[in-house]
């Protein structure tokens, strides 16, 4: 094993890089891995050359600290050094980091000083020399314990590969470094100040982008470790007047001639004017709209909002529309024409919560509208937002849905103001069964029910409100035959229901080899209903079992504290995750209440999946059907996928059965079966009494064998 | 016309007025859409281009560009 490993992640490294990896190299035996995010300058070439291991991070999936994590992840050294693509090792820089960790026990961080270049300006040269200066006045190494600075900077720091384990980066936008130094000294490790392991790096902007770049560089810092820089006209002024003779006294020193002198007092006096004003926005960022974040941003990112307020006043919209239908009940329905339910062309009107990337429940519902939309019918979306979770326009919020769901050629509206009516107006979860109940101008009403909700909650009023919402006079759609069983014991509901489909273009056995080492866990941490700690629990005892084996985490994009060292492939696209899948061992999905849509794109891609026995997962793939099913407890768990990497006849079998499970489970299936749902929702309207009545409600097949 | 193929006549009637109305709410769902699409900036930057024309500074900056224009036009001639 290496005693290091030094880790650049690079996108477009130019001319830099090359001098940079072969400053790594001059240093001595190290293990080189460059993480690239898609560079097309000839980067990846270079690194090649320079013998590094190449990892490939789609450019969506970047993120400081997230990506950083994976490089230590993939690295074997027991330290684990950090460079940027334009920070060059000076001379002896590798010898200073080894010395830094003998300094004393439990040195978690060994770092060093950025050196401008002969060319850097004198206002960023004086201010990174007197800035890292402070650190050791007398040029010795210096050992940082809690109490003393935490500053730490990923342009050039080398961890301790027990420290990295212990702490990790956070996943974030900015300064996960300095997120990182706070929390090592916190933990009781130390780290050290070496000045001769420095490096050559020195961001030289123009005036407009170094404002930019502190933007984002306070906003980080904001973000990290709550640090507002204060601000006042005379405070500025100071400020100014500080930097600008510290620059000039510098300018002098170094002897500077007076036409040089000149024209940088000029730059001088904008840069630190520039910089007063720009960190001090940084540091207010989230009351900023994002669209001005984004325009102060050098890294033209919206960033962050102003934190949801916590507490009951983040309800009280929601609340209103509670009252409101207490208070007024649930508007009238016009009466439906006869013929109505048949007509070849109706106009969906579809109201859905606010969504994210990768949400399932959006998938499917998007995926269904797209092919309601090919048979012909109108549809319009309608997002409910009573928490204001999401800052988008209306024109936004419809590229996304193109973009990251399905090519929909309905239009998107936020709330009701424009609201026109429909043919049937859906409820899609249970807060938006409230406003739909609400809604005037249609003939009849459904809910397309995805999950049995009110489960989400302890003892609360979301439990009870969710649970009164399958009382409501909707027309229930269920999302899978357990679900429909479960409306009709618990709430006598009995309408129609569709199973989830399987887009078979993108999940689908790929011409990848198989791994035999592998196992995917779908970790989406924000949604307790897919049990993530048990999930986590079944892993360690895995890896304790099994230290070879490699895990592979998705569907958060913040990466999980592990016992165990993972890859974290955070909410990826469909193609990543498909790829990842066909390649791949064995799957985990775990589902307390309904499935998820995971454990079907497994089976598509041949990839057998572990679920939980004696629910949902049960009803729907059957005791002994496509999915390995077990009890909810860790060592069982760890016992069902050990079954599954060491018998290759029952991985076969699995494996089989799960191809032929989905292969009828389409989109199309699910749009059609749904479709049907909305025509009885009318024809149930055009009874008298409009009464539900079991016997006559669509019935698809039963899905499975 | 009988009681019985009045009513015929009506419901005729009357299905084919909803199929119109479906037919307009697909053209005004068809139109917002595009309508959106073509506004996706403005949105994204959250810039509403008409309240800013209602403020002082919209008709100064419409003068401008309309000379711009102009000048445009002048030099194209």
């Amino acid at each position: 094993m290496p005693r290091v490993s030094v880790v650049i992640p690079v996108k477009d490294g130019g001319p830099l890089l090359e001098r940079v990896l072969a400053g790594v190299r001059a240093q001595g035996e190290v293990e080189l891995i460059v993480l690239d995010s898609g560079s097309s300058d000839g980067s990846r070439e270079l690194a090649r050359a320079a013998g590094a291991t190449l990892i490939d991070v789609p450019p969506d999936q970047f993120g400081h600290g997230r990506t950083r994590n994976l490089g230590a992840e993939r690295s074997s050294g027991e330290l684990i050094a950090f460079l940027t693509q334009d920070a060059i090792p000076a001379e002896g820089w590798l010898a200073a980091v080894l010395d830094g960790f003998s300094l004393a026990d439990r040195v978690g961080a060994v770092y060093g000083p950025h050196l401008p270049h002969p060319e850097t300006s004198p206002m960023i040269a004086r201010e990174l020399t007197e800035f890292f200066a402070t650190f050791a006045a007398d040029g010795r190494p210096t050992l940082q314990r809690q109490g003393d600075p935490t500053f730490l900077s990923n342009v050039n720091a080398c961890y301790s590969r027990a420290c990295w384990e212990e702490i990790r980066f956070p996943d974030v936008d900015y300064a996960e470094d300095q997120a990182f130094g706070a929390r090592m000294l916190e933990r009781g490790w130390a780290k050290v100040y070496d000045p001769r392991a420095a490096v050559l790096h020195a961001h030289d902007y123009g005036a407009v982008d170094f404002m930019r770049r502190y933007f984002d560089e306070y906003r980080g810092l904001r973000d990290t470790i709550g640090h507002v820089e204060p601000i006042s006209a005379r405070g500025l002024a100071g400020a100014v007047r500080r930097g600008v003779g510290g620059d000039r006294a510098w300018m002098r020193e170094r002897g500077y001639g007076p036409a040089a002198q000149a024209r940088w007092t000029a730059r001088s006096a904008i840069h630190h004017a520039g910089r007063g004003v720009a960190s001090a926005l940084g540091s207010r960022a989230d009351r900023l709209p994002g669209s001005v974040q984004r325009a102060l941003s050098l890294e033209r990112r919206g960033g962050s909002q102003a934190p949801t307020a916590q507490g009951s006043s983040r309800e009280r919209p929601l609340w209103d529309e509670v009252a409101r239908l207490d208070r007024e009940g649930p508007a009238p329905l016009l009466d439906p024409t006869a013929g109505a339910a048949d007509r070849d062309r109706l106009h969906i009107a579809v109201v859905v919560p606010p969504f994210t990337r990768g949400s399932g429940g959006h998938t499917s519902i998007f995926q269904m509208m797209m092919r309601w939309e090919r048979m012909g019918h109108t549809c319009s979306i309608w997002v409910y937002d009573p928490r204001e979770q999401s800052h988008e326009w209306p024109a936004v919020l419809r590229r996304r849905v193109v973009e990251e769901f399905a090519p929909l050629a309905a239009p998107v509206f936020k709330g009701f103001e424009h609201w026109y009516g429909a043919d049937v107006v859906v409820a899609t979860g249970w807060e938006t069964a409230y406003p739909v109940m609400l809604l005037p101008g249609c003939p009849a009403r459904a809910y397309l029910i995805h999950d049995h909700e009110s489960e989400f909650f302890g003892t609360s009023a979301e439990a009870l409100w969710a649970e009164r919402t399958y009382s409501f006079d909707l027309y229930p759609i269920a999302g899978g035959a357990w679900l429909r069983d479960l409306l009709a014991e618990q709430y006598g509901r009995h309408g129609s229901w569709f199973r989830f489909g399987v887009d078979h273009g993108i999940y689908r056995p790929l011409d990848v080899a198989r791994r035999r080492d592998t196992v995917l866990f779908y970790c989406r941490d924000a949604t307790p209903r897919r049990a993530v700690p048990l999930g986590l629990l079944a892993l360690d005892e895995l890896w304790r079992r099994r230290p070879e084996l490699r895990f592979v985490l998705f569907g958060d994009p913040v990466p999980t504290r592990t016992t165990f060292p993972y890859e974290h492939l955070g909410i990826a696209s469909p193609e990543t995750l498909a790829r990842h899948y066909a390649e791949g061992t064995v799957g985990i999905s775990l589902s307390l209440t309904n499935y998820s849509l995971i454990p079907q794109e497994m089976m598509a891609c041949g990839l057998p999946c572990v679920d939980l026995a004696g629910r949902s997962p049960e009803a729907v793939f059957g005791r002994d059907g496509p999915a390995e099913l077990t009890a909810p407890e860790p060592l069982a768990i760890a016992d069902a996928v050990e079954r599954m990497l060491d018998d290759r006849e029952a991985w076969r079998r699995r494996s089989e059965a799960g191809l032929a499970f989905v292969a009828d489970a389409t989109w199309d299936a699910a749009a059609r079966q749904v479709e049907e749902g909305l025509r009885a929702a009318l024809r149930e309207r055009l009874r008298n009494p409009p009464a539900p009545e079991p016997a006559a409600a669509v019935r698809p097949p039963e899905p499975g064998p | 016309m009988t009681e019985s193929a009045e009513v015929a006549e009506l419901s005729r009637r009357l299905d084919e007025a909803e199929r119109e109305r479906t037919a307009r709410a697909a053209e005004a769902n068809a139109a917002i859409a595009a309508a959106q699409d073509r506004s996706y900036w403005l949105d994204r930057w959250q810039f509403d281009l008409n309240a800013f024309m209602r403020t002082p500074a919209g008709p100064v900056l419409r003068a401008a560009a309309r000379a711009l224009r102009s000048v445009y036009r002048l030099l194209r001639a």
